[in-house]
């Protein structure tokens, strides 16, 4: 899995997990919850979906806010995190739906954003 | 045919029992001169066993006599009616609403033979409605004198023609005294003692003026209740009193003050009269009032705007999408600074206007998130194409409680069109300077093949571009020391700068900026010039600093050029075809350079390209 950083991850959608699955992907939403073992946490997308990401090894630091995870997407759906990046939000805050809308139009037209 | 007279009904009205819309013959009709206003009309009504000449037609009603439908000998169906106590006990009915239901050619003459009717004279009332024997002049006719409504005739049970404003209700002021609420449009010059329950629907600023006579302060309100609205004044100590305890929206009962005939030229309130506070007057608040109707707008769609003739009063309601921050200017005629503010409303009609916020409204407007806005009565200008002013006798509301609101939010926040919709301003025709984030969006390509700049006038537009070059030599000159001058000083070479414009010589001079950038976008890229404020931006460093280091350490100098390189900025453009020694050129001036609003941004791609994508 450590090669996932010179593939093709694209960004998808909660409603694109189930196409991407074995895949690598980019997946932005927001904290929701975090299992107390630390090996777990939610992502909504902003419009109401929830997706699991689940860690090899538990978090060693808080998370919250939005965040970036890359990792292989699972028979269940979830996301096998690899790595994650925090959005730091104190300049302007991220727009979530904005993001989503974004998400519409480069999967509409992968003629014009091509993954790789 | 016979007919059903109706009598005690004037016992029953002056007493304030509310009586389902009595139909009476009119007798006579009078005029009475009031001197500047329209003529009141006094009718003399007779319904068939009575007559009773304490009838006063409401003006609104004039036409009907001047047009000779309501004359003597007609019968009418009174439909709205207000009963006015007069200081000596004797009351007054005011004729709100009626229909003649014969004219008098039509009824020929006086049905049967009233008597005045003498309101000392309590007489005995029937139990049941009396069905009268037929009268003395028995005559054919067309109609009948009944009431109308429903088949019987008889008292109703208090109706809902008025609801609580028809019958004087009592209430408590603060003395613990009770007064009687009365209509406001009962209200007239000659009651100095009455107490109306209204509502406030508008709420001016306070205004000052200082003339050779004086000077002194005040405010208006608009206050309507069930009859009617009317415009109230307070000045001076009033108006330090009352301005701080009178909400715009809420309801109070006023007492005492002083009624004069209106002038119809500062306000459009339809009332003959208009109220002024006097140290008498008394302002308290009414707890029990949902039955007032509340602030009335009239809302126009900002794209409506562009045909509305320049000094019309308005209301509109928008979103805010964006506003400037405030700025104080100084009104030359008095020298006084004031306080102003623009704000951009954009509603479901895709057009957006600038409106123009004064004083403590200026500075205390908060448009963070977005909000609705409803201003009522402001005046639309040509500024720009078609902008709106808010005047002391505007007002403006933040997030009204209003069905016009809730809608324009709910398009705004739910229907993807409201956020991402590519709105135009009606104010911005020419494209000012630095004007908010709405302006005429266009990338370099396109603001080359429409050939911007070419026509007489500059054009402005806005664009998202990255800095690729900076001319490094020559971007700074020295310039005229003085405030307001930024010529180009000559160096007399004994340590004197002369300045041709001030006809001066200095000691010393000041760096000014002036640096030629070349910015690209995906498909082009442009020659660009930005002085002092933009450059020191671009650069990150003030013009004074960089000319020392320009002297004194030529690296660090070359530093911030490659620091300042490749960024990405919002740039508002100035082109202008100019002519120099008979070669034409278009020359390009950045008016701002800001930081790129990437939610902005994004918003305005993401509507270019789903349109596009449907032109196919």
């Amino acid at each position: 899995m450590g090669d996932i950083h010179e593939v093709p991850r694209p960004r998808i959608g909660a409603g694109q997990l189930a196409q991407h699955i074995g895949k690598p992907v980019c997946f932005v939403g927001r904290v929701e919850k975090i299992h107390p073992t630390g090996k777990l946490f939610v992502l909504s997308d902003g419009v109401g979906r929830n997706t699991t990401v689940e860690l090899s090894e538990p978090l060693d630091e808080e998370i919250s806010g939005i965040i970036e995870v890359v990792g292989r997407v699972t028979n269940q759906a979830t996301i096998m995190c690899v790595s994650y990046v925090q959005f730091r939000e104190d300049k302007s805050p991220f727009d979530l739906e904005l993001y989503n809308e974004a998400l519409k139009i480069i999967h509409e037209f992968p003629e014009y954003f091509p993954f790789g | 045919v016979s007919y059903v007279s109706f009598p005690f009904v004037f016992q029953a009205i002056m007493q304030g029992e509310n009586v389902t819309k009595p139909v009476l013959q009119v007798v006579n009709t009078r005029a009475i001169a009031t001197g500047t206003g329209p003529p009141r009309y006094r009718v003399l009504m007779s319904d068939g066993v009575n007559t009773l000449s304490s009838f006063m037609l409401a003006t609104q009603l004039n036409p009907l006599v001047e047009q000779e439908r309501l004359s003597a000998r007609c019968i009418c169906q009174v439909n709205r009616f207000i009963v006015n106590s007069l200081k000596d006990g004797r009351r007054v009915v005011i004729l709100m609403d009626l229909n003649v239901l014969q004219t008098a050619d039509e009824v020929g003459g006086l049905i049967g033979n009233p008597q005045p009717y003498n309101e000392g004279e309590w007489q005995q009332r029937p139990a049941a409605p009396a069905a009268n024997p037929a009268p003395s002049k028995p005559q054919q006719q067309n109609g009948s004198l009944a009431a109308a409504g429903p088949a019987a005739p008889k008292y109703h049970a208090p109706s809902n023609q008025f609801g609580k404003a028809s019958a004087p209700s009592a209430v408590k002021t603060p003395g613990g005294s009770q007064a009687k609420v009365v209509p406001i449009a009962s209200l007239n010059p000659y009651q100095s003692k009455w107490t109306i329950c209204a509502r406030v629907t508008q709420k001016g600023q306070i205004r000052t003026w200082s003339n050779s006579r004086g000077e002194g302060k005040l405010f208006s309100i608009e206050l309507v209740d069930e009859s009617g609205e009317i415009r109230a004044t307070a000045f001076n100590d009033q108006a330090d009193k009352f301005f701080p305890l009178i909400e715009l929206n809420k309801v109070y009962y006023f007492t005492k003050g002083n009624l004069k005939t209106a002038n119809k030229q500062y306000t459009a309130v339809k009332n003959d009269y208009e109220i002024t506070f006097t140290s008498e007057t008394s302002v308290v608040p009414c707890d029990d009032a949902q039955h007032l109707p509340s602030v009335q707008f009239d809302f126009v769609s900002i794209s409506d705007l562009e045909n509305t003739p320049k000094d019309s009063i308005v209301d509109v309601i928008g979103i805010c999408k964006s506003y400037e921050d405030v700025t104080k200017i100084t009104v030359k005629a008095n020298n006084r600074e004031v306080s102003k503010r623009n704000v951009h409303l954009m509603d479901t009609s895709g057009k957006l206007v600038t409106a123009t916020l004064w004083g403590n409204e200026a500075e205390q407007f908060d448009g963070s998130r977005q909000p609705v806005i409803a201003i009522k009565g402001a005046r639309v200008s040509d500024f720009g194409g078609r902008s709106l002013s808010v005047l002391s006798s505007s007002t403006v509301i933040i997030n009204p409680d209003s069905p016009e609101a809730f809608k324009l939010r709910g398009w705004y926040e739910f229907d993807s069109e409201g956020q991402l919709l590519e709105c135009t301003s009606i104010s911005d025709v020419r494209g000012g300077p630095a004007a908010g984030a709405n302006t005429n969006w266009k990338t370099l390509f396109e603001a080359k093949s429409e050939n911007l700049g070419q026509g007489d006038k500059a054009d402005y537009f806005s664009c998202v571009g990255t800095i690729v070059h900076m001319r490094k030599e020559n971007c700074m000159y020295q310039a005229c020391p003085s405030q307001d001058c930024n010529k180009k000083v000559i160096d007399q070479q004994n340590g004197l700068y002369r300045c041709e414009k001030c006809d001066r010589e200095f000691p010393n001079f000041k760096y000014r900026l002036m640096l030629l950038v070349t910015i690209a976008d995906c498909l082009e890229y442009q020659w660009v010039t930005c002085f002092q404020e933009s450059a020191e931006f671009i650069l990150g460093q003030s013009a004074a600093f960089l000319g020392e280091l320009k002297e004194k350490n030529e690296q660090a100098f070359e530093e911030v050029f490659q620091n300042a390189n490749f960024n990405t900025y919002e740039f508002r453009i100035r082109v202008k075809l100019e002519t120099y020694n008979d070669e034409s050129r278009i020359k390009a001036t950045a008016m701002d350079v800001k930081p790129v609003n990437y939610r902005e941004y994004s918003k305005r791609l993401i509507a270019n390209i789903r349109r596009n994508a449907q032109l196919g």
